[in-house]
């Protein structure tokens, strides 16, 4: 009975990203009319991303069984361009400008769901609007204790993570909150 | 004035209670901007009436004079879409209309879903700019 209620060809837990970018936008639009300040709202959104992150790391191991153990920065940003940014957004990702002894990189994400339909007012250039996914990716990485920071930037075409390895945490379990 | 296109000049959006969200204008319409608003803000009246019997969202050409003509559509939430074209261009069949109507919606609803813009006030967006350069392109 309740598998002839299912509409055809719709997959039960996805859901439309409309919804998902306009629930995503009023978030940030309330957000940014309780805290007045862009920084501020960074830095939430941050959080944000960081406890969702710590959590779909396990989630997202738990799946993939065949993800090999990441050894250096490299692979570490192909496992996320091709296989973690895929699974929860959708779509692909490049990794380029290696920086600093292959230390820093950028994930270009195109067509970013989450700014779908947003266009960011010009005095507002101070504001990450994908920085959630920005801090889901700290997050995930620090559940398998790498420390990184990451800020998420946005072009006229495309959303620019920029990921700056910091060191391999030893001995301390990841926080629950930031 | 001579237009090789489908003569648009001027794209207008009107809120529910008539205040303005947004126009458009084609580079033709450049000399006379006040002209060709005050003409598309003259419709507005008639839009009103016409809406009120209208069995669906395109309205047809609802206004002419010498010089222009203007052509409309109400959205199902009472957003009046108002085209003005030259009244000597030729070749604009209801089908089209429909059609270039149906896109500025669309542009409309993209353009209103855009977090940042409160409801009600005049618009900026990319989205309208684009699909308004390509309809004075045609």
């Amino acid at each position: 009975m309740s598998k002839q209620q299912k509409p055809v060809g719709v997959d039960a837990k996805k859901m439309s990203s409309e919804l998902f970018a306009l629930t995503y936008g009023s978030l940030v639009a309330e957000m940014l009319k309780d805290y007045e300040d862009p920084r501020q709202v960074n830095l939430q959104l941050d959080k944000v991303g960081f406890n969702m992150g710590i959590r779909l790391a396990d989630d997202f191991l738990s799946k993939q069984a065949g993800v090999p153990k990441c050894t250096d920065c490299r692979q570490m940003a192909e496992t996320l361009s091709k296989n973690v940014i895929p699974a929860y957004l959708g779509v692909s990702a490049t990794v380029n400008n290696w920086e600093s002894g292959d230390r820093e990189f950028s994930l270009q994400i195109e067509n970013n769901p989450l700014t779908e339909f947003v266009e960011v007012p010009q005095d507002l250039t101070s504001l990450h609007y994908s920085q959630m996914i920005a801090g889901a990716i700290r997050g995930g990485l620090e559940a398998v204790h790498i420390k990184v920071t990451t800020t998420a930037i946005e072009t006229p075409t495309n959303t620019v993570i920029k990921v700056k390895f910091i060191e391999v945490l030893k001995d301390n379990l990841p926080a629950g909150e930031d | 004035m001579i237009n090789p296109g489908n003569g648009a000049l001027c794209i207008s959006i009107v809120g529910k209670e008539n205040a303005r969200l947004w126009s458009g204008l084609s580079d033709d319409a450049s000399r006379v901007v006040c002209e060709v608003e005050l003409f598309a803000h003259v419709s507005l009246d008639i839009v009103d009436e016409r809406a009120t019997k209208a069995t669906e969202n395109y309205l047809g050409q609802v206004y002419s004079d010498h010089l222009y003509k203007c052509f409309a559509y109400v959205s199902s939430t009472g957003v009046k879409f108002v085209l003005v074209t030259d009244s000597k261009s030729q070749g604009l069949r209801d089908s089209e209309m429909r059609a270039i109507f149906k896109k500025l919606h669309h542009a409309y609803c993209n353009a209103i879903s855009n977090p940042f813009y409160v409801v009600g006030q005049p618009i900026k967006s990319k989205h309208l700019t684009e699909a308004a350069k390509q309809i004075f392109a045609q």
